[in-house]
């Protein structure tokens, strides 16, 4: 009950916001603002910068809500809106030089399990001394669940490029974590 | 305790987190955002369109409503000119048709005086002091009536002086209808004392002349006449209401007759 009437909710706001009412805009602001940062901060490294990001993002929202058919998750939606606006910033700054990666050193995907949960802080940590092109492809692949399709089509490089940054990104990962002696290793 | 996988850590935190906006966040949003106040500018702005559309609606059915007060007036104003010739014509009337109405009674009391010697001094005597009664009632009600005409026209000579010409007018056209029903009551208690018995055909035979009389009255009265829609009009409105009160005014007398009439069968 309580998340159809959530929705609901949603579906009105979503409806007034599409008419200009600033109210319902601001009330969705406040609704995903929080969330939408932080997905922005998952690719930028700033607090300050992701705030800008979101805030851009949030204005596309806002002037293309009528394409929102209202099908599938609103939450979705935005969030879809952040990463391609993070995207964007990151090419912006010319920080996703990708080299063309060929060799994938092991075909076989190796799965690090940890002792402890890692608190959001250190993993924000350990995301933010990945270079931009590995954390943003495993970013995308981890955390958003994109595909490999998906990742080359986004960030305009081959699929093979997109599995390779992946790969390196969890050698470094894992490296680090070694680093930090609460992590196993197995295979799946 | 089981491992847990490094990956799915990270998702579940980093999906949970959430990054409070700093406090001018929103501003700075609504700074960029296309100014739709405009919208709510336009809405006001049709809203004053529709209020003052509104008050011109108001403020013209007032001054219709004015103007609508003044043709009454108007109208009212024509009625004084036509009452002279409302009671001339009335007196013209009413004189000959008294006349007319002596011969006949006299007709019809010489055709019942046979009988009357039949009938016993009794029950004639009840029935005059009776019919005395009723005449009594009949003149009472009529003063209570008038009275209470002239009451409200009292009250009224505060509000207008159309108003008070309306109800004379009123009362003088009733009066024409007043003045028929007692003529015919007359009639009626002549024939009674004449005779016990009036039949249903003799009562039809008076009110139907008396409504002609009516009727010719009417016609003379008013001053602009469309003959034929009046004669419709007026034909069946007085077939009601000029039968209804003479019905009304014998309904006790004739109760009173005819106990009379089975006491003396008896």
């Amino acid at each position: 009950m309580k998340v159809v009437s959530l929705h609901k909710n949603y579906t009105v706001l979503i409806k007034k916001a599409k008419k200009g009412q600033r109210r319902a805009q601001h009330e969705l602001f406040e609704l995903f603002a929080p969330k939408m940062k932080s997905v922005c901060r998952q690719y930028l490294k700033s607090n300050d910068m992701a705030e800008e990001v979101m805030l851009i993002g949030f204005m596309k929202v806002f002037t293309h809500l009528d394409s929102f058919s209202g099908q599938g998750s609103f939450e979705g939606w935005i969030r879809r809106i952040m990463v391609n606006e993070s995207i964007t910033q990151l090419r912006k700054d010319k920080k996703l030089g990708f080299t063309a990666e060929t060799e994938i050193e092991n075909s076989i995907d190796h799965v690090a399990y940890i002792e402890t949960e890692l608190e959001v802080a250190e993993i924000q940590k350990l995301i933010d001394a990945m270079p931009d092109g590995y954390k943003t492809v495993f970013v995308l692949y981890a955390v958003e669940g994109y595909k490999h399709s998906e990742i080359a089509e986004l960030l305009n490089i081959s699929e093979s490029t997109s599995k390779s940054q992946l790969f390196k990104a969890r050698k470094l990962l894992q490296s680090k974590m070694i680093k930090e002696n609460n992590i196993s290793y197995g295979t799946h | 305790m089981a491992p847990i996988k490094l990956e799915d850590n990270i998702r579940e935190k980093l999906q949970e987190r959430e990054l409070a906006p700093s406090q001018t966040a929103w501003d700075k949003l609504e700074s960029t955002l296309p100014k739709q106040q405009d919208k709510g500018t336009n809405n006001f702005f049709w809203y004053a369109i529709a209020a003052s559309f509104v008050g011109l609606l108001v403020i013209g059915s007032m001054f219709f409503n004015d103007k609508t007060g003044v043709t009454t007036t108007e109208i009212v104003i024509e009625e004084p000119t036509r009452l002279p010739q409302e009671e001339g014509t009335k007196n013209e009337i009413v004189t000959p048709k008294q006349e007319e109405i002596v011969p006949t009674v006299n007709s019809t009391i010489a055709e019942i005086s046979q009988d009357e010697s039949e009938v016993p001094k009794k029950t004639k005597k009840v029935q005059n002091s009776r019919l005395a009664q009723q005449k009594r009632d009949i003149t009472e009600n009529n003063a209570n009536a008038k009275t209470a005409i002239a009451k409200v026209s009292e009250e009224n000579k505060t509000v207008k002086p159309e108003d008070k010409i309306q109800i004379n007018d009123l009362f003088k056209k009733d009066a024409v209808v007043s003045n028929k029903v007692d003529e015919v009551v007359a009639r009626v208690k002549a024939m009674q004392e004449a005779n016990s018995a009036v039949t249903a055909t003799e009562i039809d035979l008076l009110l139907a002349q008396a409504q002609r009389e009516i009727q010719a009255e009417r016609i003379l009265n008013s001053t602009k006449v469309d003959a034929a829609a009046l004669l419709m009009d007026v034909e069946f409105d007085l077939e009601r209401s000029f039968r209804d009160r003479v019905f009304y005014a014998l309904g006790d007398g004739f109760s009173t007759i005819r106990t009379a009439v089975v006491e003396r069968n008896n």
